[in-house]
């Protein structure tokens, strides 16, 4: 009898409930939400600067955008604006790499350079108190980096080891692989951003520093700041600091030109890497540009397709099939063209079959998406378009986003209010354009392994490439 | 109540998460904590059972069950728990440690109520539908996420390598939280209904709510879906041993990648116990940033090193302090060892300059206001500090355990960490080579 009063005691489900809990609660109408915008100013030399008050925690995120990244580096000389951006901290103004270190370190800035294909964001997040050592610690960065050939050389073979380390990773090769097969070799995001190994090696210190020197010259340079400041007092600081920057001698960045989608080629690449376990899967196609009046309805359909966990692709690859840890689809969109990408780990005993379903979804993508799926990603729309504003970082590098792209200011809330009234109809039209017969698609794994099922699945479709670009 | 101005209103470098916190007669812990800054809800829901608790010939299976978790209820049946959360903007996740484990849902404020309804139906009902074919397919997705984070992951099998020669082979420890696949192809349906009826019970969670919400509307939704469930008696379990040296002194293995790696590991005190902080800061003094005594020499100033670094990793049965590093081609693994513990000597001979303990301290109280920003990251830390201190309301006492430590404490922790308590793990490339 005691047993039985244990064993009941442990049970998970009494026998009488207090409440019926068989049925889901009603969920009450989302709260309404608009991104903040920031204001607008312009100093005196022509920089932008957009500022989003926030006051509270004593924290402050500004990030310089000079446009012109990747896309810049010349034929052979591909990672310089990425290696030039590095260098930044290693010596400026009047303290060398390690002082220049010490320093950032000290004050507990986290203050570097990122470089993306088209633009270079220069990171300073600060607390209020240490913002306008910061800003003058970034300004050294921008106007006086020191460029030495002791620390670039040190820079340059640091950049190597990262990028052998990258060349194991089938993931990491299959998107630089996937990049040159569909922007093609002489667009300038074909290559990798960090460069290639031959190409980094044969960089000069020259090579970089002009790379700095010519984008410093761009116009449309850009600052954005978040946090804790008051306006006037920020610009204030902010047009003595960047008064060196010469705005009447800047010209436009060059720019990004549409990649050219060829035809009669084949459009499946194999990338040998030997010893892996998984194969990536990677599809790229075209999409509505940013400025298109379908961006927001591409993207919406981008979420449908792979941008949530109940997702097309994740529900079938992972979650039906267990073929895989996930399956993801993004919609990327900027002023000269849009591409909608689709990637996947799967395990090397079904690649054959998971590239299969991966490309019947995307074929099937093209009959469109229903009312359901439509409300579910902009639910997903709204909800990151808030979580995004949480942050003082996470603004800032939202608006730095927008001003890399040459965006205005309201396109946060323009987007959303846009994504808000789409219809089933736009987002079916935008689909349309993103067809399976212009997709490109790369295969990284161990071909020894997956080759003969793939050949099999797709006789004649592939052509075997080069692991490193 | 903002937890911004609550900063705003407390002393100079003060900190603190405002939350009000209550438990339920079965025991379930609850902690509330508003903030409307924006229209959102997070809930995260901790549970104190991970990888530590699995029985011998099942590890990965606490993070196989979570993955369970996701999977369906009477009332919410197949993939019903994500597909419903997401139809509303609603999302979620989870991860498993050696310690604990956390589900995490985050999305519009007019969603909590349903968060919570779901927490508490597959809290109390997930065994009840678990079947054959969804542990079979959990079990496919899991050892393909440990294909892709471990095996084909660069240098991804560290910790594969360096549990055993840790820990005993009996230790909570001694094997990973992914676990193996033979270990993950054993686990069994019963073994999940055991799994749940032990351990997903209400006296060993504790729910935060965060966010956009009124109190007393959470306070009633959670007392009525969670308060019906019962309370279970919570098996025994005996914390081992301090552990003072490693089984194995060196490991030798291989990984598919190009250039060798060191990892150089001790045991040291379980987190927020006495001495963990000391090794936090002697972590920071040695590896964190470019202006560390590790990067600083060895790698900006020597070139001898790709990446040279020092991590505390604090677990609540034992922590593990380690050294990493990978050599330029003008060393080897063994000579860079070498050079790294000479400047874990230099601190125990000479301790770190006030210059390095003011950087350290400096870097901590900006990165814990800086991470409590997040609405997410608030949760979370509550829950983590109830699990690990008996008390959410820790985060003033865990900045304060930094300011104490002294010069002295720094020095007598690297002291500590001498050869014959080190383990050495080195990975080199398949090939053999060096470089």
């Amino acid at each position: 009898m005691n047993f039985l009063l244990l064993a009941f005691a442990c049970a998970h489900t009494p026998e009488t409930p207090v409440i019926d809990l068989s049925t889901p609660p009603p969920v009450a109408k989302v709260p309404g939400f608009t991104p903040p915008i920031p204001t607008e100013h312009t100093l005196e030399n022509g920089i932008s600067v957009w500022i989003i008050e926030r006051p509270g925690l004593p924290l402050v995120s500004l990030r310089v955008v000079v446009p012109g990244g990747s896309a810049h580096d010349g034929a052979g000389a591909w990672g310089a604006a990425s290696l030039a951006d590095e260098m930044l901290s290693q010596g400026a103004g009047e303290r060398d790499a390690n002082e220049f270190a010490r320093e950032v370190e000290r004050l507990a800035l986290s203050l570097g350079a990122q470089t993306t294909g088209t633009a270079t964001v220069i990171s300073l997040d600060s607390q209020t108190k240490t913002l306008t050592s910061g800003i003058e610690l970034l300004a050294d960065m921008v106007f006086q980096p020191h460029f030495d050939e002791p620390d670039f050389a040190r820079v340059r073979d640091l950049r190597i080891g990262q990028l052998k380390e990258a060349n194991d990773d089938a993931t990491t090769v299959a998107g630089w692989v996937i990049d040159q097969r569909y922007f093609g070799s002489d667009h300038p995001l074909s290559h990798p951003v960090e460069g290639t190994l031959a190409s980094v090696q044969s960089l000069t210190l020259s090579d970089v520093s002009a790379s700095w020197q010519s984008r410093l010259g761009h116009s449309g340079l850009s600052i954005v700041v978040a946090g804790d400041v008051k306006t006037d007092t920020i610009l204030a600081t902010l047009e003595a600091k960047f008064a060196n920057w010469d705005g009447s001698a800047s010209s436009p960045a060059p720019a990004i030109p549409a990649p050219v989608v060829q035809a009669d080629e084949k459009r499946m690449f194999f990338v040998h890497k030997p010893g892996t376990s998984q194969t990536s899967l990677q599809v790229m196609m075209p999409a509505p540009t940013a400025i298109d009046p379908l961006a927001e309805a591409a993207e919406l359909g981008a979420i449908v397709l792979g941008g949530t966990f109940t997702s097309r692709l994740n529900r079938k690859l992972r979650e039906e099939k267990g073929y895989t840890y996930g399956a993801r689809a993004r919609y990327s969109g900027k002023k000269s063209y849009g591409v909608l990408s689709a990637r996947t780990n799967v395990q090397n005993e079904v690649a054959a079959p998971a590239l299969v379903d991966l490309r019947a979804l995307l074929t099937d993508y093209a009959n469109g998406i229903d009312a359901d799926e439509l409300r579910k990603a902009q639910g997903a729309w709204q909800t990151r378009s808030v979580a995004s504003m949480e942050s003082r970082s996470s603004i800032a590098g939202n608006y730095a986003a927008l001003a890399a792209a040459s965006l205005p200011a309201s396109t946060l809330a323009d987007e959303l209010l846009s994504a808000t009234r789409a219809t089933v109809d736009d987002v079916n039209t935008a689909i349309l354009r993103s067809k399976m017969e212009d997709a490109i698609i790369v295969v990284a794994g161990d071909l020894d392994v997956i080759r003969p099922a793939l050949e099999d699945a797709f006789p004649n479709a592939g052509v075997v490439v080069e692991a490193t670009p | 109540m903002l937890p911004a101005m609550l900063l705003a209103a407390m002393p100079a470098n003060a900190i603190e998460i405002p939350h009000e916190q209550f438990q339920l007669d079965n025991g379930l812990n609850v902690i509330l904590h508003e903030d409307h800054t924006l229209p959102q809800v997070v809930v995260n829901l901790w549970y104190g059972v991970g990888s530590k608790d699995e029985q011998q010939g099942r590890s990965g299976f606490a993070h196989l069950f979570e993955h369970l978790m996701f999977m369906g209820t009477v009332h919410l049946p197949g993939s019903g728990f994500d597909e419903r959360m997401e139809a509303y903007g609603g999302w979620n996740n989870a991860w498993t440690s050696e310690d604990a484990t956390d589900y995490y849902e985050a999305g519009p404020s007019n969603l909590l109520q349903t968060f919570l309804w779901m927490e508490s139906d597959r809290m109390r009902d997930l065994a009840r539908a678990m079947t054959q074919e969804k542990l079979d397919l959990q079990r496919d997705v899991v050892r393909n996420e440990r294909r892709q984070s471990v095996e084909d992951t660069p240098y991804g099998i560290i910790w594969e390598a360096m549990s055993p020669a840790l820990y005993p082979a009996d230790h909570p420890y001694g094997h990973t939280v992914i676990g193996t696949h033979e270990d993950l192809q054993a686990a069994t349906l019963d073994d999940v209904v055991r799994f749940f009826d032990t351990w997903y019970v209400p006296n060993n969670a504790s729910l935060v709510v965060a966010g956009d919400f009124k109190p007393e509307e959470a306070r009633k939704w959670i007392t009525d879906y969670f308060g019906g469930l019962e309370r279970s008696e919570l098996p025994e379990r005996a914390a081992p041993a301090m552990l003072d040296k490693p089984q194995q002194a060196i490991v030798e293995t291989t990984d598919n990648v190009q250039i060798p790696l060191t990892v150089m590991a001790w045991h040291t005190p379980p987190a927020l116990m006495e001495g963990d902080a000391a090794f936090d800061v002697l972590a920071a003094v040695l590896g964190d940033g470019r202006s560390s005594r590790l990067y600083e020499d060895l790698i900006t100033n020597k070139s001898s090193a790709l990446e040279a670094g020092a991590w505390q990793y604090s677990q609540k049965l034992g922590s593990i302090f380690a050294l990493t590093g990978k050599p330029t081609e003008e060393l080897t693994v063994e000579q860079l060892e070498a050079a790294m513990f000479e400047h874990l000597k230099a601190i125990a001979a000479d301790g770190p300059t006030q210059a390095e303990m003011d950087r350290v301290l400096n870097q901590l109280e900006a990165s814990f206001v800086g991470d409590l920003e997040g609405l997410q990251a608030r949760a979370s830390a509550l829950n983590r500090y109830h699990y690990l201190s008996g008390t959410p309301d820790y985060v003033q006492q865990d900045l304060d355990r930094y300011r104490n430590v002294t010069v002295a404490d720094v020095q007598a922790a690297a002291a500590s960490l001498t050869e014959d308590r080190r383990c050495i793990l080195r990975v080199r490339p398949h090939d053999g080579a060096d470089q």
